[in-house]
């Protein structure tokens, strides 16, 4: 099947460039996690650096991409769909950027049981980004192949629900914990959580998108 | 490029004065916050009876813009985006009224040393407000010159941003607080900074539309 995009190389190429900087935040974040939970601060810091330079690249790309879809007419009819595309795999960069900042700014104390469980966290909603950036990719070339592979999305966004709520009970069951650094990890984990539900957001766009590409072919 | 209202007069008007209640309306929260910070208890409850009565304006007017835009059957080529553009804006007057409500509800406990982070933090906020408005009256009537003015939204957006981020790195990093008295300093500079990203919202939609209309 043609691809929306077979018209316009160079529109590809900048959306191929839009994912590539969603992969890395992404990639970016889970490893800043990681340094967070061994506390190495100085390696988390310089995480936190990288993801913010990534997100204004992000700005710049989207804001640049929006504006060509409009100024040079191209593909008016998948034009809305793009747009919308582009828009919710920016949510995603920005609720990573936000989650990482969440723990430079406010730096929570983790019990040290619960810090494997936020590094799995956190991993599980890596997977559930790369699995929708996948499917992003394969939109532009072969959209009935969609289907398929924004499955695995949903499957990985129900994991991080269940890791979550996972790291909110154990927290909640801590006797030893006071109230307010409860509220705290859920708080995070509940943050943490909120990029997988970003990467259900693009999966249920692309999913329609997909389709509605079909059909036009 | 001509203005987007054209012959229709009353609408023109009504989108002026609509904008001047956002306007008012972020002068007004920011009147608040001080008189909130200064511990005026009077003038900021009456700050917020006046950004009250300003957001039910606010909403008469979006609602009677609309109206006359579907009723009239006026610019149909422009409709959609212009009611999504009002609805936008006043979302940002919503906030303001919002900020001053939960100020008033929660009264949360602000030491001194946190004073100037919470009035800079509003101050930048109002500022990405002040040039989304001029940039939404250039939309409307010199289509031209919106560009520079989106550019100053963005700008103050990312100032907003920055304090915001500053200010909570200032209150977590103090000893002697409660974790929980952390946690409701950092909703308030949230809330605030929301205001900035209200404004932002708005200055997406407008780069899009002025694009849209200049084709």
């Amino acid at each position: 099947m043609a691809s929306i995009f077979d018209e316009d190389l160079a529109l590809t190429k900048i959306c191929g460039e839009f994912i590539d900087l969603t992969d890395d935040v992404n990639l970016v974040f889970c490893e800043a996690i990681k340094q967070y939970m061994c506390c190495q601060m100085n390696e988390y810091d310089n995480y936190i650096d990288q993801i913010r330079n990534l997100e204004s690249k992000g700005d710049v790309i989207r804001r640049q991409t929006e504006s060509r879809l409009y100024t040079e007419k191209l593909i008016p009819e998948s034009r809305g769909d793009l747009l919308g595309l582009i828009e919710t795999t920016d949510d995603i960069i920005d609720e990573t950027k936000n989650t990482a900042l969440l723990f430079s700014v406010e730096i929570p104390d983790i019990p040290l049981e619960l810090r494997n469980e936020f590094v799995s966290l956190a991993k599980i909603c890596t997977e559930a980004v790369n699995e929708v950036l996948v499917a992003f990719r394969i939109f532009f070339k072969s959209p009935e192949s969609v289907k398929n592979l924004i499955q695995p999305v949903y499957d990985k966004e129900k994991l991080a629900d269940k890791q979550a709520a996972k790291i909110k009970r154990l927290a909640f069951l801590d006797k030893n914990l006071p109230l307010s650094q409860k509220m705290h990890l859920r708080y995070l984990a509940h943050h943490v959580d909120c990029i997988a539900d970003r990467a259900e957001d693009l999966a249920d766009r692309l999913s329609i998108a997909a389709i509605k590409q079909t059909i036009k072919a | 490029m001509k203005p987007l209202f054209g012959r229709t007069k009353t609408l023109e008007q009504k989108s002026a004065d609509f904008l001047d209640v956002t306007i008012e309306a972020s002068q007004v929260l920011l009147t608040g916050i001080s008189h909130y910070l200064n511990g005026a208890t009077e003038q900021f409850e009456d700050d917020l009876k006046q950004i009250t009565v300003l957001e039910n304006r606010g909403d008469n007017l979006r609602r009677e813009i609309e109206n006359q835009l579907y009723t009239e059957t006026l610019i149909p080529e422009s409709r959609g985006d212009v009611l999504a553009l009002l609805e936008n804006i006043d979302n940002i007057t919503n906030q303001c009224k919002q900020i001053l409500m939960e100020l008033s509800v929660e009264i949360p406990v602000i030491t001194p040393e946190f004073h100037d982070g919470y009035l800079h933090l509003a101050e930048k906020s109002v500022k990405a407000v002040e040039e989304v408005v001029s940039s939404t009256r250039s939309f409307l009537n010199f289509p031209l010159m919106i560009e520079h003015s989106l550019n100053k939204v963005y700008f103050w957006e990312s100032e907003a941003d920055r304090l915001s981020e500053t200010l909570k790195r200032k209150v977590f990093r103090t000893t002697g607080l409660e974790l929980s008295h952390k946690f409701h300093l950092r909703y308030f500079a949230l809330h605030i900074e929301l205001l900035a990203d209200k404004a932002e919202d708005v200055a997406d939609r407008l780069a899009i539309y002025s694009i849209k209309r200049s084709l």
